[in-house]
């Protein structure tokens, strides 16, 4: 399935830029830090948003925040990107863009992100067999993301993507439910 | 009885055979859901049309497959559907029960049942959607389908295997029609299956008690998708109706189908094309809204003999408003049919029920299917008939007419009189036979109009008291042979006279 369009094309120039760069790590690291921080903040995103906020406000507003973010040196590119957004009126895509960044990355550097769904919390020998398990079924590195859900009873949920590997007890029972249930006579 | 020992030992076998393989699924999420529909990132290996289970028990059909989203409709409520929610595909599309277990039964077009008889215990299961059977495996229409309506047998035959479209405003006796035709199959082998689409449920249940009464229900199944229920269940309902059918088509037995109404049906499908954001044509339905209704019709069909000779006929209803059968789906729907009987509300206001308008109603194949002896009796009827309505117009407008053109009027209108038929009055065969005849010789021209009914009823009985022999001849043979004609011919003067002189006219 693909993105949409447009966050597609503004994520790629922005990650080849970077890349040309050779910062492409440390541009996704920030994208990331300040997309979790616009979830949190979304009156931020709001005040981007609003026409009435002139449009030089709005630029001194991204440079004093990135300014007060960074430790190091000042995050340029972010800062020229965020601007190019809010003057084209595209602010309102950057969580997309910023998904769509961190799959590139994900893809440049042979990772695939998997989220493990469990009854309870997973002993560490496990975990590292089910990510070895799984890197030999992908053959890509995994990062695994580990949930934890009582309701599951049982077994592991794995999600890949768009791909579900359920091996959990409550499906199974839900499936010989379905099938006894089923009326036969 | 039931043994708890026996359903133990049966659940254990079940749990037995029961192995889940683990295998990677393809899943998406609910991106955004209202109106019965959901948009949903992922199922990237979906296909059109496949059943898609969204929660435990709420299943839905890809209808979209765009870009970056697939568009669902949802089959049931979407009550328990949030943005976020897990989509599954099951890889396969949706299957209703069919066979000997439905007989009987009221369901809805999942075929989980509507009524209070439990669940329903069918040993098959068929797609809904399937591929009609091609030319080498079908036969022409010859068998008929007797509605038992006189004006219907005569001039406007069915065929078992043909299309036959209902239409006319509402209110002028198109469920009706439908109900004699499914109450005169007893004892016929043939398997009726009464589809309502976007009706209400009262009147659904009136219907159902109907049929009951009429001892009907026996041989019949109903598939109910009322007005309260989701549009995606409106528009299942003919295609899971035709399943039901199909089960008997390709078994070598013989199955009847009436799709009440079509324009229902069209209409569910606009408001699902409008909400998934396809392109609005004419009268806002979509594009592939003929394809709705022809692929849902050729699948009515007569298979040849090796095949099993087995037959789907299929009785449309459609429903115009103010008479204009040249809006968009009535349109459609004629040029799909192998035929209409048009109802008009002025013929049924001015007490002619049937109201059908013969000069517009027509059956293109049926004639091939029509009894030998039917043909011979009431072939020129329906031509003389559509001619003496234009007379009778005509005749409004002068007072004095020549006694050629006043005799053709008063044999014109007894032979209205006598296809007047009430409902649930079903006439066999051999009776409309008999009718017709005394009617088309001109036995009643001399009969006050106010009599023919009772001249009908009472020639019934003499027919099958005194004249018995010929009665069962015309069953037998079929045909209008010379014998039998006269007769006919010498038991109509004798009953003609003793009626004359009991009623003195």
């Amino acid at each position: 399935m693909k993105p949409y369009q447009i966050v597609d094309r503004y994520a790629r120039s922005v990650f080849e830029l970077a890349e040309e760069q050779g910062k492409s790590e440390t541009f996704a690291h920030e994208i990331d830090v300040l997309s979790r921080a616009m979830r949190n903040q979304p009156k931020f995103l709001d005040l981007l948003e609003n026409p009435l906020v002139t449009r030089e406000e709005k630029r001194a507003l991204i440079k004093n925040i990135l300014t007060v973010e960074a430790v190091h040196e000042p995050p340029l590119l972010l800062e020229r990107f965020l601007t190019l957004l809010v003057e084209k009126g595209r602010i309102d895509l950057f969580s997309a863009m910023a998904r769509q960044l961190h799959n590139k990355l994900n893809e440049k550097r042979g990772v695939q992100e998997a989220t493990a769904v469990t009854a309870r919390r997973l002993d560490p020998n496990v975990v590292e067999l089910l990510k070895k398990a799984l890197e030999k079924m992908t053959a890509k590195k995994i990062v695994l993301n580990l949930q934890a859900d009582p309701s599951l009873l049982g077994g592991v949920r794995i999600c890949l993507g768009n791909r579900l590997l359920d091996g959990s007890l409550r499906t199974k029972l839900d499936s010989l439910d379905s099938q006894l249930t089923m009326a036969k006579v | 009885m039931l043994k708890p020992e026996e359903v133990t030992s049966a659940i254990k076998s079940e749990i037995q055979k029961f192995e889940k393989r683990l295998q990677m699924e393809s899943v998406g999420y609910v991106l955004q859901t209202g109106d019965g529909i959901a948009r949903v990132y992922g199922l990237d290996d979906v296909m059109a049309s496949e059943l898609v289970q969204c929660s435990d028990h709420t299943y839905g059909i890809a209808f979209n497959l765009e870009a970056n989203n697939v568009g669902i409709v949802i089959l049931g409520s979407d009550a328990d559907l949030k943005e976020g929610s897990l989509v599954r595909r099951t890889k396969r599309i949706v299957q209703v029960p069919t066979g000997n277990a439905l007989l009987g039964r009221i369901v809805n077009p999942l075929g989980e049942p509507l009524d209070s008889k439990g669940p329903v215990p069918a040993k098959t299961f068929r797609p809904v959607e399937c591929v009609p059977p091609n030319v080498v495996r079908r036969q022409p229409v010859k068998e008929p389908l007797q509605t038992g309506i006189k004006a219907i047998d005569s001039m406007i035959p069915i065929g078992r295997g043909q299309r036959e479209l209902i239409i006319g405003d509402r209110q002028t006796g198109k469920t009706s029609i439908a109900m004699d035709t499914i109450v005169n199959q007893k004892g016929q082998g043939v398997h009726c299956i009464y589809v309502a689409v976007g009706q209400k449920l009262s009147s659904v249940v009136a219907l159902a008690k109907m049929l009951e009464e009429q001892e009907a229900m026996e041989y019949t199944t109903m598939v109910v998708a009322s007005s309260e229920d989701p549009a995606p269940l409106q528009y299942l309902a003919p295609y899971a109706g035709c399943a039901m059918g199909e089960e008997y088509l390709y078994n070598g037995k013989h199955a009847l189908v009436i799709y009440d109404d079509l324009s229902k049906h069209a209409q569910a499908y606009r408001q699902l094309s409008l909400l998934l954001q396809r392109p609005p044509g004419r009268e806002a339905y979509p594009g592939d809204v003929f394809y709705l209704h022809s692929r849902l019709l050729e699948r009515a069909a007569k298979l040849r003999d090796e095949e099993g000779g087995g037959s789907l006929t299929a009785l449309p209803i459609i429903e115009t408003q103010a008479g204009d059968i040249a809006s968009y789906i009535p349109t459609n729907v004629i040029s799909i049919t192998d035929g209409q009987i048009y109802l008009e509300a002025d013929l049924f206001y001015a007490g002619i029920r049937p109201a059908i308008n013969v000069g517009l109603s027509v059956s293109r194949v049926g004639g091939n299917a029509q009894t030998k002896i039917m043909k011979q009796v009431a072939g020129m009827l329906r031509l003389s008939l559509a001619q003496h309505r234009e007379l009778a117009a005509f005749a409004q407008l002068s007072a004095d007419l020549d006694q050629a053109t006043k005799n053709q009027l008063t044999h014109g209108d007894r032979m209205v009189e006598i296809l007047k038929q009430d409902t649930l009055a079903c006439v066999p065969l051999e009776r409309q036979v008999i009718a017709i005849y005394a009617g088309n010789k001109g036995y009643l021209d001399d009969i006050r109009l106010d009599l023919v009914k009772t001249f009908e009823a009472e020639l019934y009985k003499f027919m099958e008291t005194k004249y018995s022999a010929v009665v069962h001849d015309i069953v037998k043979e079929k045909v209008l042979s010379e014998t039998i004609e006269k007769r006919l011919i010498e038991a109509l003067s004798a009953f003609k006279k003793e009626f004359l002189t009991r009623h003195g006219n």
